[in-house]
């Protein structure tokens, strides 16, 4: 993508978010879909383009009532908002589509009408080699490299739980936040065993809710009435979908492509970052995306945190509307963090950075398994 | 009757006594109900693996081309591609990689129970549970030398689990 060509002009979430037992996960991708056209001043009939994960385009298109001329069901966990944005772009710069619509909806705790991204059957590699052995899912796959990291880098488990102090603190700010009451380490470490060393609050909240994008071409942004949110870079990456097989417990190898290529193609230095987003499903997720994505250098991202650098006033803030530990997680959270990027880049957030003119946000898909990063930056960054 | 009952009991009771000190110096174990496991279904390019296990080996591949031993399986080698692979018995050996204890319930699992990833002495890693140990962080050290042990959890089906080398079970 050629810097600064693609720009975010709709971006909305859906009315509630918590818990929503009255709607149908469909519903959710349409009342954030509603929710962003209104914010972008445009009507269904102006979109050309839908992406979306969790639902299929074709369901989300159809009840929206939108025909388009370019589809994406890129579906690679929670990080699949981060490469339906870097699709669209390419699709727009190609002359696919003009208007590109990206919902994200899921019924993540009421289970209305959920379908879409789920694990595979029994006959598949991850069916075969790891299920037989009691995993359930996130809370015993995710947490599994970190350990090893903790044996390799020194970080302590005191670090691991002031990412989740840091992250409240955030969320204090927050009004929207499901969970604002400040906490503290010795909290964090003392609360319910979840999978060892993995406590409580230091796993994914889980609730309902959604989100939505709409992405054109650069040049049309006088057309709306939002400040433009200008794509810098933008990069992807797939690992494995095992995560006993990830290559390297201490790094992620889908985390450094993905931002390398966003960091290239958006020509900036670290320092020049303002705000970063890291998808935080659990706690030491921001340790691997500081540390990955180059903020840190390997095991530096655990004191670093635990300094403060990270929460409010800090030099570099990180996870601003609170994170996957207290704002919300659906399931597939990278659309929340999408969204918290847009909101730094307009200067309308809960807790608004000052002078946030770039920021960097970093998602993953399924356990280590998948990654995307967007770089978006204010018209002072072309 | 009422003393067959009541031997009965004083039975159970040094049973139960001996399942406390057989937990709490080997480790119990960590199976409650094999029939809640997710069994493993096999596809040609898996069969040797399974074969394998159910005749108490633990089978690896290795590429003829550029030496490379991999998991899991695949008729192809990952690093060159070659198709010119071999099936060959591991040692069994291995260190910890890396685990998690879960404490939330599983209906195949008693109690909190590890998932670990072993480091394979051929290279390879792989998930397994850690047995015939405490599952208890003290008795689960990083890189402690282990052993492939099977088990049949069904007519069809050995795992590859793993405990402490020298372990007295």
């Amino acid at each position: 993508m050629k810097r600064g060509s693609i720009a975010i002009v709709g971006a909305a979430e859906t009315t509630e978010l918590g818990r929503i037992p009255g709607l149908s996960q469909l519903q959710l991708h349409a009342d954030a879909a509603l929710n962003c056209m209104r914010d972008a001043g445009i009507s269904m009939a102006d979109i050309d383009g839908v992406a979306c994960a969790g639902e299929s385009p074709t369901s989300v298109a159809h009840y929206l009532g939108i025909q388009p001329n370019w589809v994406d069901s890129t579906s690679v966990g929670g990080c699949s908002f981060m490469l339906h944005v870097r699709h669209a772009a390419a699709a727009i710069n190609d002359g696919l589509c003009n208007t590109v619509l990206i919902t994200h909806g899921e019924s993540g705790r009421s289970n209305v009408g959920r379908s879409g991204f789920r694990g595979g059957g029994a006959a598949t590699l991850p069916g075969q080699f790891e299920a037989p052995f009691g995993g359930m899912g996130p809370t015993t796959s995710f947490t599994l490299p970190f350990l090893r990291y903790m044996k390799e880098t020194g970080t302590t488990l005191e670090q691991l739980a002031m990412v989740v102090v840091s992250q409240r603190r955030w969320a204090g700010l927050n009004p929207r936040a499901t969970l604002k009451e400040p906490t503290t380490v010795d909290e964090v470490m003392n609360d319910r065993m979840i999978a060892y060393p993995f406590t409580k609050p230091e796993c994914c909240l889980v609730t309902d809710g959604g989100g939505a994008l709409i992405v054109v071409a650069a040049d049309r942004v006088a057309d709306f009435p939002q400040s433009p949110v200008y794509l810098l870079g933008t990069g992807e990456s797939v690992e494995t979908p095992m995560i006993s097989q990830m290559a390297d417990f201490t790094s992620s190898r889908a985390f450094k492509i993905a931002s390398a290529n966003a960091f290239a193609e958006a020509g900036i230095q670290h320092s020049e970052v303002d705000h970063v987003m890291i998808y935080d499903a659990f706690a030491h997720l921001p340790f691997y995306g500081l540390e990955d994505m180059g903020f840190c250098k390997k095991g530096e991202a655990g004191p670093y945190i635990a300094e403060g650098n990270t929460s409010p006033g800090g030099e570099l803030p990180v996870n601003t509307n609170g994170g996957g530990l207290s704002y919300m997680h659906s399931g597939m959270y990278g659309m929340y963090a999408l969204q918290e990027s847009v909101r730094q880049i307009r200067g309308n957030a809960a807790a608004q950075v000052e002078a946030a003119n770039i920021s960097v946000c970093h998602g993953v898909g399924g356990m280590f398994a998948a990654s995307g990063t967007i770089i978006m930056g204010t018209q002072e960054t072309l | 009757m009422i003393k067959y009952s009541l031997r009965l009991k004083y039975d159970a009771l040094w049973l139960r006594v001996i399942l406390v000190a057989v937990k709490t110096f080997f480790g119990a174990d960590i199976m409650a109900d094999l029939s809640k496991l997710s069994m493993p279904v096999a596809t040609p390019e898996t069969q040797h693996f399974w074969e394998g296990t159910q005749e108490g080996e633990l089978r690896l591949q290795k590429c003829l081309s550029c030496s490379d031993t991999y998991f899991p399986p695949r008729p192809f080698c990952p690093t060159c591609s070659s198709q010119d692979v071999e099936v060959f018995t591991a040692s069994g050996r291995a260190t910890l990689y890396s685990y998690i204890i879960n404490h939330r319930p599983h209906p195949a699992f008693d109690g909190p129970y590890s998932i670990a990833v072993v480091e394979l002495e051929e290279g390879p890693r792989m998930m397994t549970n850690i047995i015939n140990t405490p599952q208890q962080p003290e008795n689960l050290l990083l890189d402690m030398p282990l052993l492939v042990v099977f088990r049949k959890v069904s007519e069809a089906v050995a795992l590859p689990y793993f405990q402490p080398a020298g372990s007295a079970i």
